[in-house]
């Protein structure tokens, strides 16, 4: 609304300082993730997530426990860091192959606009399927196989790649300079390689970021519901759908950790894509 | 400054805060005067910030915009001191805007009778759906509607441009208001279209004794329906006064480039075009 | 109003019915057949020996050829048999009867509530974009969807079951002890109430508030978000500022932008609705709920195949048929839709 105040513009620093946050909170959320993924790993050696105590289950937060132990009296810590090894690598899997499986489809099908309306509709179909229960059967007639928990995701998250890409090179396709280098003769895959992906990367990363989130959730989502990696390895979803029966009773810590292990994966993750959107050239800072 | 004006502007800015924390200005100390019953011509160049005077006439200026100056509209004072309430008692009823786009500035999803109606119901107009619904098929027919009654019943989208505006103007004049902003309200339509809409702004100037502010790129419209012009140049006013006077003798050397560009009327001798 | 058009619009969608079912159909199948998997090998465990798992085949006629399963099961559902359950012998239509009004009373509220939470989320964060209250509703549609929803649920359990006490824990749907009403539509709290039996409706309802809670909330930051694209749209056309300009009150203004939001606003949560069939899944196991989600996990634990394979087809089925509804309702509702003209509003 109108204002009659006439603002002192001096606040030269206001759009550096976004860019500075937005900058924090995406090194800040792939540290996060890296950390996570990356500790099992280098550290491993510290944890002791398969070692049970049948004399001392579901302890407090102690010293010697610093998350507690669960129902068996492994340690909570332990194996809240250990899971990371597995939930996170099969959810970076999956997008990462989704992202490799969709993005030259979605490249294709909008450079060549009326083979891409076709496809779209199939597209659109497929997705109306209740993947939900696909993802469950395909995992859960495989045994909870890793690949096949993959392959289950990548179907899910394929399409919404092929999407993404294909709105953006419609839209920069058609952009002067691309129609331009296609006047001058210039090899289609050479447009798409050398004009066209360089102004899409940034959106594709953001979209990568919001599916890995979605992914992960549904990763989370089978292990809770016990479809998803076999136990005793621990996941995060496997971990908290173990815990429900002590939570029930009062004893918050086998789940609180675990929880809080998803919640700030999917944070970050969100964190990561709006970062992206917010420093990019379509920046639209808020 | 006449005693008679509907609408004085004074020493009006607006600026633009930017997310850099700099800010753009669209206007710095601009002025000018819509009498009683006359058509003010507004003309400049693309960004010279015409759109931006109508927002800050209606008080519908974006959320970044920062606006100092006077408005004084005839019986309100000045805009920029009412409140949001008042000001929007004045929109519709006191003060009628008509965009570029008409069809696109109804209400999709509503027939023509409902959006008279929502308009009617907002303004407290007394009477029933059947009274609003027979006004506004008066409104219609004042606009040189053919079938006001069907046309009520239509959805924007079943209507033709042209149409489309004649239903904005007459919506925009229902309540008969002092003042009509007019930002390139032709700009969209072709060519024997414009001449159509214009004429009957041009008429209900006459029979009501309307002010219009009229925005337009086009000098042929400005010799042909305006009393007065501003011209504006990048947010500052470089030329007012009466059209023949100014296409008689242009002071401004912006004025006189826009004057020498193909298209423009000729710089007439003072008893050429009568503005009227 | 004229109906002729519709009629005939309705008609050509509902001729495309059968084709769209054979495709979900023939997914379904293939999914429980073609891909490399092997559920006898599933069903027989880790330790079993080879033996034991070609036994298994051999009982579920999974050596035969797949063209010969695939029209074998086609004629039998052209007979309208859905299969038998491999675990408990009953066939999979009655099943699916006896467990879907329990699902379609968590989902149907659950869905009313994300709408009016998450339509209330979008249009502050739309209307005020840019400013305080967007951004404040930004952050709690992140949160939102942050929280996975059987995180949520435990969460809701352990404050208002075991540390408030003041509503039931995942019990059900009703109280342990608590009889069932008659059956009449299979919803719990619809029977209580035909047959007056107030305690057990009230007692049917507090049942099911956290689930619906908890459905409802993740949903609603779905919701949110497509609402405040959509509204952002909205507002943004021009036909709102001419509004304004005409003196429409803000609160026009917005109904106005909901209203141009409504039929895709619909169409998007019918797609949540359709996905909710099977996708409460989860929700329905931790608390015991006992409708189609929860036994589409089970049945899946236990590779029961006719169950699964039916239950991927009558939840594709319910798919279209939600699809197909939405869209004559967006006919009815969008005069542009040419199905529904010649209403006058
Ligand atoms: N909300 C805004 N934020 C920042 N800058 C703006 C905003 N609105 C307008 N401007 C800038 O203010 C200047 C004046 O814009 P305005 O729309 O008033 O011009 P105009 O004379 O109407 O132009 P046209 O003839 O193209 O309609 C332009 O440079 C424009 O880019
Ligand atoms: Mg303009």
């Amino acid at each position: 609304m109108t204002s009659v105040t006439h603002r002192p513009t001096g606040r030269s620093s206001s759009l550096a300082r976004a860019r500075r946050r937005a900058r924090i909170q995406l090194w800040g959320s792939v540290a996060v993730i890296a950390t996570l993924v990356l500790y099992p790993y280098l550290f491993g050696w510290t944890l002791e997530p398969f070692s049970t105590d049948a004399a001392r289950v579901l302890e407090p937060p102690s010293a010697q426990h610093w998350f507690g132990t669960d129902r068996v009296g492994a340690d909570l810590l332990s194996r809240t860091l250990w899971a990371g090894r597995t939930d996170l690598p099969l959810t970076l899997a999956a997008t990462l192959l989704a992202l490799v499986i969709g993005a030259p489809f979605g490249a294709w099908f909008g450079y060549s606009a009326r083979l891409g309306e076709r496809m779209m509709r199939l597209i659109d179909a497929f997705q109306a399927l209740p993947l939900l229960i696909l993802i469950l059967a395909l995992v859960a007639l495989s045994g909870g196989k890793a690949y096949m928990i993959v392959v289950a995701i990548v179907l899910y998250a394929a399409p919404s790649f092929v999407r993404v890409v294909r709105s953006e090179v419609l839209a920069v396709s058609t952009a002067r300079y691309v129609e331009a280098a296609r006047a001058y003769g210039v090899s289609t895959p050479r447009i798409l390689i050398r004009h066209v992906l360089p102004n899409v990367t940034e959106i594709i990363l953001a979209q990568a970021a919001l599916i890995a989130a979605s992914a992960f959730l549904a990763i989370s989502s089978l292990s809770f519901l016990g479809v998803g990696v076999a136990p005793p390895t621990p996941t995060w979803g496997g971990m908290i759908a173990d815990s429900v029966s002590a939570l029930i009773s009062g004893i918050w810590w086998p789940t609180l950790f675990p929880g809080l292990a998803v919640f700030v994966n999917v944070v970050c993750f969100n964190l990561i894509a709006n970062a992206i959107r917010s420093t990019g050239r379509s920046g639209e800072l808020s | 400054m006449t005693n008679d004006a509907v609408l004085s502007i004074s020493d009006l800015s607006v600026h633009y805060e930017l997310a850099r924390g700099t800010s753009a200005e669209a206007l710095s100390g601009a002025h000018l005067d819509v009498g009683r019953g006359r058509v003010h011509g507004l003309v400049g160049g693309s960004g010279s910030g015409k759109s931006s005077l109508i927002k800050a006439v209606l008080g519908l200026s974006a959320h970044n915009a920062r606006v100092s100056g006077r408005i004084d509209f005839a019986g309100a004072g000045d805009l920029l001191r009412c409140s949001a309430k008042e000001l929007r008692r004045l929109r519709g009823s006191q003060i009628g805007y008509i965009g570029q786009d008409g069809a696109g500035s109804l209400h999709p999803l509503m027939t023509v009778g409902a959006q008279f109606r929502t308009f009617f119901r907002q303004h407290r107009v007394p009477g029933s759906r059947a009274r609003h619904l027979a006004r506004a098929a008066e409104c219609l027919s004042e606009v040189g509607m053919p079938d006001p009654e069907a046309v009520l019943r239509q959805y924007p989208f079943q209507l033709s441009g042209g149409m489309a505006q004649r239903v904005v103007i007459a919506i925009a004049t229902a309540l008969s208001p002092a003042l009509v902003l007019a930002d390139e309200p032709t700009s969209a339509l072709d060519l024997t279209v414009q001449r159509r809409v214009l004429d009957l702004l041009a008429g209900l100037r006459a029979d009501r004794g309307l002010g219009i502010l009229l925005i337009t790129h086009d000098l042929g419209v400005v010799a042909h329906y305006c009393d007065e012009v501003t011209v504006l140049h990048r947010g500052r006013v470089v030329e007012s006064g009466p059209v023949r006077e100014v296409f008689a003798d242009p002071r401004d050397p912006y004025t006189r480039a826009l004057l020498r560009r193909p298209g423009a009327p000729e710089p007439a001798p003072p008893a050429g075009r009568e503005g009227r | 109003m004229k109906t002729p058009p519709l009629l005939r619009f309705v008609l050509v969608r509902v001729a495309a019915l059968p084709f769209t079912i054979l495709a979900v159909l023939s997914i379904s199948f293939l999914v429980t057949s073609v891909l490399p998997v092997d559920p006898a090998k599933t069903i027989a465990g880790p330790m079993a020996t080879d033996e034991v798992v070609a036994g298994i085949r051999e009982r579920l006629g999974l050596d035969r050829p797949l063209v010969e399963r695939f029209t074998g099961y086609l004629g039998s559902l052209l007979g309208g048999d859905l299969g038998s359950s491999y675990a408990t012998g009953q066939p999979v239509s009655g099943e699916i009867a006896e467990r879907l009004p329990a699902t379609l009373t968590l989902i149907i509220p659950a869905l009313a509530l994300a709408a009016v939470v998450g339509i209330g989320l979008g249009v502050v964060g739309a209307y005020h974009a840019g400013r305080r209250p967007a951004s404040a509703s930004g952050g709690i549609v992140t949160v939102l969807q942050a929280v996975p929803d059987f995180l949520l649920a435990l969460v809701l359990v352990v404050v208002f079951a075991t540390g408030l006490g003041v509503l039931p824990g995942p019990e059900g749907q009703l109280s342990i002890g608590t009889d069932v009403p008659p059956r009449v539509t299979g919803s719990i709290p619809v029977d209580a109430l035909l047959a007056g039996q107030w305690p057990v409706f009230a007692d049917a309802v507090r049942h099911l508030i956290l689930p619906v809670l908890t459905l409802g909330l993740t949903y609603s930051a779905l919701i949110a978000r497509i609402s405040r694209a959509l509204l952002g749209n909205a507002l943004a056309m021009e036909c709102v500022r001419f509004a304004r300009a005409c003196g429409w009150s803000e609160w026009r203004v917005v109904r106005g932008a909901l209203l141009i939001a409504r039929v895709p606003l619909l169409t998007y949560t019918a797609v949540l609705l359709a996905g909710l069939i099977g996708g409460a899944a989860i929700i329905e196991k931790v608390f015991s709920w006992g409708g189609f989600g929860q036994w589409t996990v089970d049945s899946m634990q236990k590779v029961d195949l006719p169950v699964i394979q039916a239950i991927v087809l009558f939840a594709g089925g319910a798919t279209v048929v939600v699809y197909l509804a939405m869209d004559v309702l967006s006919g009815l509702l969008d005069p542009r839709i040419p199905i529904g003209r010649g209403k006058d509003r």
